[in-house]
């Protein structure tokens, strides 16, 4: 599903990541692991496209990225979820409007829009919070409703950048079950996490990242 | 089906983005208003001096004055021709009977002045009126080098160092208005997209996010551009009720021949349309230089 060969990305001269090669099969969950500043987010936006590398191939889905045409990417974007710690939420909608949103990009039905949002509202446990502004819930809320986000548009793949960066141990875990959850049901799951109890608690591959290259 | 349904959602995210961001769109009307304000000032002053020196150039007369020896064809013959010169608006033959009983009735009260004159002493002449397209120095001089060649003309005149101060006068106020009004709509269009710069940025999260999910630039955009629309709009309308109120303190307050020139055609159609469509224009591209400016800082 996602493919790196020879990854390198510099910012102003100064190393990110270093000579990646890497794969990750369709269907499969992945922690990318190390410090800060060991390139784990910037690993991710490579994957969602935000940033380009300065050398070497990405092939997802089949798709070489360096291929892409500026006018396909919105489309590519669209087959990928993606729930970050700060959430990023519009704190001026309301849960429901949040994750509308990203099927109403996209042209869908408001029929189909409502439907679907509700669905993945019940999924993660949220109805009740369906006409609620984001700033008024709980951290663990608020990252279940970045969830809801990504998951209604049905992605193939599920990026989280630190996920549980912003929440109390317990909450953490429920977050990375519903990662679980959510991979069961076939979708792709990367998640970058510096919290080495979450790794050992769930048994799953993790890839190393040290001071921009894969360490293991 | 999909266009209307992204429109009617543009519109409501624009209408709900200027609610949401009352302050800053407020803002941005009344920077409009002004700026348009004080374009459609300029405009409205120059509208009326143009039309001023319209009417003064209407004025511009050729004389041609005829020989003492002519006979009646040959001054049939010179109307003729005349008549159908390209420049010659209209044109009056004055007889030397004409010119003389003008002169007597200009010089009423002195008719001393007149005594031992005996027959008329003034020559026949035709007073022509030039059209607007050759109200121009080089107009009238082939106006009159054909005239000359006609034959039977003595002399011609048309008060040439008056033309000529009032057409360097007339380059002067254009380049001026090109100058000025060039400046003015430059510094509008640098205010009001960067107070629109500071709307858009201060969204730039949501911007972020948009693009994230998989938003196309124009799905993005385009809440912003009606926005820019709907300001543009409504700040056009502001800038014309404050013409209309200069419009009324300054004829109300001030002398007549100012107030010719600073009467406004606020309520003429096409300076209201005018206006209007440069609020939208001024609207559409404030959004779309900080749209530019804001998607190169986030990508």
């Amino acid at each position: 599903m996602i493919n790196m060969f020879h990854v390198y990305k510099n910012y102003d001269g100064i190393s990110a990541l270093t000579d990646i090669t890497l794969k990750i099969d369709k269907g499969e969950f992945v922690f990318i692991t190390g410090v800060s500043g060991a390139g784990k987010s910037t690993l991710l936006k490579l994957i969602l496209y935000t940033e380009k590398p300065t050398q070497g191939q990405i092939i997802i889905g089949g798709k070489n990225m360096s291929r892409f045409k500026p006018r396909e990417i919105p489309y590519f974007r669209r087959k990928i979820g993606f729930v970050f710690q700060d959430f990023k939420l519009l704190n001026n909608k309301t849960v429901f409007d949040n994750i509308a949103l990203a099927l109403r990009i996209t042209g869908m039905d408001n029929r189909d829009i409502n439907k679907r949002v509700l669905k993945v509202l019940s999924y993660l446990g949220l109805q009740h919070r369906a006409n609620f502004k984001p700033l008024t819930l709980s951290g663990g809320e608020q990252q279940r409703v970045a969830i809801a986000r990504a998951l209604a548009k049905e992605p193939t793949i599920l990026l989280a950048d630190e996920p549980t960066g912003n929440l109390d141990p317990e909450r953490a875990i429920d977050i990375i079950n519903l990662f679980n959850d959510i991979n069961a049901r076939g979708t792709t799951v990367v998640v970058a996490t510096h919290d080495k109890y979450l790794i050992d608690r769930f048994n799953k591959r993790a890839i190393l990242l040290d001071k921009g290259m894969v360490a293991n | 089906m999909n266009y209307l349904r992204w429109l009617v959602y543009f519109v409501s995210e624009a209408f709900q983005n200027i609610k949401a961001n009352i302050v800053t769109s407020i803002v941005t009307i009344a920077t409009i208003a002004i700026s348009l304000a004080i374009c459609g000032l300029f405009l409205g002053i120059f509208i009326n001096l143009s039309n001023m020196l319209i009417s003064m150039g209407s004025q511009i007369q050729v004389i041609a004055y005829m020989r003492d020896d002519i006979s009646v064809d040959a001054i049939s013959n010179i109307k003729r021709d005349a008549a159908v010169m390209p420049e010659v608006e209209s044109l009056e033959y004055i007889s030397k009977e004409m010119a003389f009983s003008v002169f007597k009735e200009e010089l009423k009260g002195q008719k001393g002045i007149l005594e031992g004159l005996g027959a008329t002493p003034f020559p026949a002449s035709l007073e022509i009126k030039v059209k607007e397209l050759f109200r121009t120095p080089q107009g009238i001089r082939g106006l009159i080098s054909k005239l000359k060649i006609t034959g039977g003309i003595e002399d011609v005149q048309y008060g040439q160092e008056w033309l000529n101060r009032f057409f360097a006068f007339i380059r002067f106020v254009e380049v001026f208005a090109l100058i000025i009004g060039g400046f003015l709509i430059l510094a509008t269009i640098f205010i009001v997209s960067n107070t629109i710069k500071l709307a858009v940025y201060a969204r730039r999260e949501e911007i972020e996010i948009l693009g994230l999910m998989g938003a196309t630039g124009i799905f993005i955009k385009a809440p912003f551009l009606i926005e820019g629309i709907v300001e543009g709009f409504l700040g056009a309308n502001l800038a014309i009720g404050l013409l209309y109120t200069v419009r009324e303190v300054l004829i109300l307050k001030t002398s007549m021949i100012f107030t010719s020139l600073v009467d406004l055609p606020v309520s003429t159609t096409y300076f209201m349309c005018g206006l209007i469509a440069g609020g939208i224009f001024l609207g559409i591209l404030g959004s779309s230089i900080s749209l530019k400016k804001s998607f190169s800082l986030l990508s």
